[in-house]
């Protein structure tokens, strides 16, 4: 990630983590966590699930600093590493058959109010949405639309062509468009779920 | 710009959560950071120690590199001071042209 202002871009965050700079570490975390989340939000699907992965992603990723040959490109060693966490973490739910902890439900958060709980709706029903297209399909179009990736990038990180990085985002914007318009037709036939 | 650009912000994490997660990262990574230091901390502490051995070892090389110029280039032969051109190993005929001062006679350095 470029740095902007007096932010120490991620070379040398990276080189500061190697030397045990707490400081370092918690900024390069805060700077990243949102990638990370995405992406494990991507891999598995579920919003709980992907917090665990990407905190252990996160956490190995600082223990295993030194494995990082490009710091400048830390961001997509961290990603590969985000994507190999939430990979063996559906394994197991498999292996499991359990639901995610998403699936169970998520407590209200402290401070509930009417606009955090329209924005959890809207939350929700992206969820739903994602939930239909593959795993590559919703990597790709979070990545894009949620991160700002250019295609470039995103076929690196995915090791696929521009050219299928492009067909799954159109693929997956359209199902999204779909999924949410039949979602807001079935709450305007339905009502308010809520009050 | 990308028009056909959906609004997928609303799964984004929100601050607090950014937060939580961050500080839950930072507290199991605390061993490993502190470890990170104390390791650093150690090499610098372990140089002083390989001080003495250092010494002992580039005492032992300049001895032997001593007793070997000595051997291979005898500075004094039997009342002879050795001249720096010939200390150097440069060819006789030409270390007197050196030592001379004077530019080669050109028959001399055909006949050389």
């Amino acid at each position: 990630m470029k740095a902007g202002g007096d932010d120490p871009a991620d070379e040398v965050l990276v080189a500061r983590v190697r030397s045990g700079d707490v400081a370092a570490a918690d900024q390069l975390v805060r700077r990243h966590l949102p990638l990370a989340y995405t992406i494990a939000l991507a891999v598995l699907g579920g919003r709980t699930d992907a917090d665990d992965v990407c905190q252990d992603a996160l956490l190995r990723a600082l223990e295993k600093i030194d494995d990082c040959r490009s710091p400048s490109r830390f961001r997509f060693w961290l990603a590969q590493i985000v994507r190999n966490h939430a990979r063996n973490a559906l394994a197991k739910r498999r292996v499991r058959g359990g639901p995610s902890l998403d699936e169970i439900g998520e407590p209200p958060a402290p401070g509930h109010t009417s606009e955090s709980a329209e924005r959890g709706e809207l939350r929700a029903a992206l969820l739903a949405a994602l939930d239909r297209l593959t795993p590559i399909q919703r990597e790709v179009v979070l990545l894009k639309d949620l991160e700002g990736w250019d295609h470039r990038m995103i076929a690196a990180a995915l090791g696929v062509s521009e050219g299928m990085s492009r067909q799954h985002l159109f693929v997956a914007r359209g199902a999204l468009r779909t999924a949410l318009g039949a979602e807001a037709r079935r709450d305007h036939l339905e009502g308010p779920r809520h009050g | 710009m990308d028009d056909d650009r959906l609004d997928l912000s609303p799964l984004r994490p929100d601050p607090e959560r950014v937060d939580r997660a961050a500080g839950a990262v930072m507290a199991r990574a605390r061993g490993t950071l502190d470890g990170r230091r104390r390791m650093r901390g150690s090499v610098w502490r372990e140089i002083p120690g390989w001080e003495r051995p250092l010494l002992a070892t580039a005492a032992i090389a300049a001895i032997v590199s001593i007793v070997v110029l000595l051997r291979v280039h005898p500075v004094v032969q039997r009342g002879h001071v050795a001249t720096l051109s010939e200390q150097a190993g440069v060819p006789a005929p030409i270390a007197s042209w050196v030592d001379s001062d004077q530019p080669p006679d050109p028959a001399a350095l055909l006949e050389w």
